[in-house]
């Protein structure tokens, strides 16, 4: 019996720019186990990105709770959420994942440099998610030499380096083209298989069909 | 342990960051550079130079009044010596020894022009001649033999007191006993000078301290004293004295006395002023002075390369961060706190900072190097010279790194992270 790891009640979040108030989320309602795979649907500006960030800690609802792992983060001060963040939660983007002139294992291993972990552990680990991704070769890499693919394969690697119960994954297919997104897919599919939640934001209805659940969004709510 | 380890991991991160924009990491520390350097060199100059004045002024003695006879016209020699005399003479002292009451020995000393027979080649002896109680009111060591005594100078004994380097050139001549011809006298050599407290010689003009170890003493002649008549063992210029000494009872007194004495002097000498009064101790308050003076520049120099260095490591570092601010987004996204983002900025500022001491200070010590052969007194790399300039480099940098760092905590992940 698996216990709830996001459980959301009518989260929303509003941004004002000048006069316009922007209903990013609004009355947001969810719940996910650990190990659940869903997949975020919906066009341009529905607020997948926003919902993911929420999720993902980097962000606090304007009003509503959200409790992550059992904890109340809604109001969790900005020290408080990096902690969570941290070792907890991993982020895929669409883009910018790495920092360029760092190489493949510096990239991979630098959730670690946060977290209580000695330094050789975190560099075995760190090369084991390497390894689990396809690129044991490409350790001493630097991320501007690797290709789209390859990049996304490195972010992967370094979410799950930490062994994170939750991995956030903002379009990590956006940028590729499909065969090239297929693989990314099975090595996240893999995640899920593992026993890591994964919330995965796509465009792609063929991607999504990966998930277990689908959401739609629409404006801020889920159709 | 694990302190440690993220400790080096930061460093190895800033360094990695830094020398990613090698030229521009390098220009940003020329202001911290080029301000530790100069602090470096004005401390180790300065230092040196307060010494070497402090040193002469001790020579001179600090219960010391000193009057010297100065060169004038010669109209107004005409004018002088119609009325009351020209130059010093054995009367202003001994009327300075009667009307004021502080003054506890005095002294007196004639420059005398006389050449040396068979002397040394290598150096030009001072010929000069003292009362007894010269030796007492400078403080003279002797490293061997007596001083000049009252005796000599009431049978005017051709006797002398040599000093070292002149002892030294002459060699078995040179020695207690030996015989120095001056014009047609020969002085039996009764004393030799011991160590001069003065470090080093030569770069005495600016001030009355002389250079002993290249001097000769002879007795000065009574006659000179009492009647004002020629000196008659050497040729000289007559009844003028060159330099009278008044040593006062107490350091407390000096300035009062000197009044006193000026007063007298003007008395004696109403027409024309040839001489020169020389109180140390006024000259040791001076160079105090002027060493307050001196630390007040050179806390004004270092505050404006303080500012300057500093200012510039900002700039680059304000320019580092809005670029990397990707760089922050992902760190934060990862787990990375707001303090995190600020040590690891603050990190790279104090390396910069720290480079940028080190070569200050290395491209200091070669300026010293250099400098040492142009400039006369010592040059003294202190340990002032280097922790100093170094703290304040360091002080500066991060100083101005905080600003930078806190922009960049204050970074939000989630705009830097959208495209
Ligand atoms: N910082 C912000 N300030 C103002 N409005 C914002 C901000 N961030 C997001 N929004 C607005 O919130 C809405 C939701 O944005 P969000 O990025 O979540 O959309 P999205 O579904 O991820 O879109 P896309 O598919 O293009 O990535 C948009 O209308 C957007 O303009
Ligand atoms: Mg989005």
């Amino acid at each position: 019996m698996s216990h709830t790891l996001v459980s959301m009640a009518g989260v929303s979040k509003t941004y004002s720019l000048g006069g316009n108030v922007v209903q990013a989320l609004c009355e947001i309602t969810l719940c996910l186990e650990e190990g659940q795979f869903v997949a975020v649907m919906g066009p341009s500006g529905s607020g997948k990105s926003t919902l993911l960030n929420i999720m993902g800690c980097l962000d606090r609802p304007t009003s509503g709770t959200y409790l992550f792992d059992g904890e109340n983060v809604s109001r969790s001060s900005d020290e408080n959420l990096s902690d969570i963040r941290s070792g907890k939660i991993g982020f895929i983007f669409q883009q910018f994942n790495l920092i360029q002139h760092f190489n493949v294992l510096e990239n991979v291993s630098m959730p670690f440099l946060y977290m209580d972990v000695d330094q050789p552990t975190a560099m075995t680990k760190s090369a084991q998610a390497i390894e689990k991704v396809g690129l044991g070769h490409r350790l001493s890499h630097k991320s501007f030499e690797l290709s789209g693919g390859e990049i996304q394969r490195v972010a992967i690697a370094r979410a799950m380096a930490p062994e994170p119960k939750l991995i956030l994954a903002d379009e990590p297919t956006g940028n590729l083209d499909s065969q090239t997104g297929e693989r990314i897919m099975d090595l996240i599919s893999q995640l899920h298989v593992a026993g890591t939640a994964v919330v995965l934001v796509t465009h792609n209805s063929q991607v999504a069909s990966r998930a277990q659940t689908i959401y739609y969004m629409k404006d801020g709510c889920f159709v | 342990m694990v302190v440690l380890c993220k400790l080096s991991a930061y460093l190895k991160i800033a360094i990695m960051s830094l020398r990613l924009n090698r030229l521009r990491s390098m220009l940003s520390i020329l202001g911290i550079v080029f301000g530790v350097m100069a602090v470096m060199v004005i401390i180790a100059v300065g230092e040196g130079m307060k010494n070497e004045a402090l040193q002469q002024i001790e020579q001179l003695g600090i219960r010391n009044i000193y009057i010297r006879a100065i060169e004038v016209t010669a109209e107004k020699k005409v004018v002088a010596s119609k009325n009351h005399g020209f130059g010093l003479t054995w009367d202003d002292l001994v009327r300075i020894r009667s009307g004021c009451a502080t003054v506890e020995n005095v002294a007196a000393l004639k420059e005398l022009n006389a050449a040396i027979i068979g002397g040394p080649r290598e150096i030009t002896p001072q010929v000069v001649s003292v009362t007894p109680s010269y030796g007492e009111a400078l403080d003279l060591r002797l490293e061997g033999g007596r001083f000049i005594s009252q005796r000599d100078c009431l049978l005017q004994n051709e006797v002398c007191v040599i000093g070292r380097e002149i002892s030294r050139s002459l060699g078995r001549s040179g020695q207690l006993g030996g015989i120095i011809r001056i014009e047609d006298h020969f002085f039996k050599i009764v004393g030799i000078l011991g160590m001069s407290r003065q470090g080093h010689e030569g770069k005495t003009e600016n001030i009355a301290a002389r250079n002993y170890d290249e001097m000769i003493l002879l007795p000065l002649g009574t006659m000179v004293w009492l009647a004002g008549a020629g000196d008659r063992q050497v040729g000289g210029e007559g009844q003028s004295l060159t330099e009278l000494i008044l040593q006062i009872d107490a350091p407390e007194h000096v300035l009062d006395s000197s009044r006193v004495i000026k007063r007298i002097m003007t008395s004696l000498h109403p027409d024309v002023q040839a001489y020169q009064i020389i109180i140390p101790l006024e000259l040791l308050n001076q160079t105090r002075k002027a060493k307050r003076m001196l630390t007040l520049f050179l806390v004004t120099i270092a505050s404006i390369s303080l500012l300057v260095g500093g200012v510039g490591i900002m700039n680059i570092m304000l320019a580092t961060v809005s670029e990397r601010k990707k760089e922050i987004g992902i760190r934060r996204a990862v787990g990375a706190k707001k303090k995190h983002i600020l040590v690891q900025f603050l990190t790279e500022s104090a390396i910069l900072t720290f480079l940028g001491g080190v070569i200050g200070i290395s491209l200091g010590g070669m300026a010293m190097i250099i400098l040492s052969f142009f400039i006369p007194w010592q040059v003294d790399i202190t340990v002032e010279a280097i922790i100093f300039p170094l703290l304040i480099s360091s002080v500066a940098g991060l100083f101005f790194g905080i600003y930078p760092a806190y922009k960049a905590t204050a970074v939000d992940p989630i705009q830097a992270l959208r495209s």
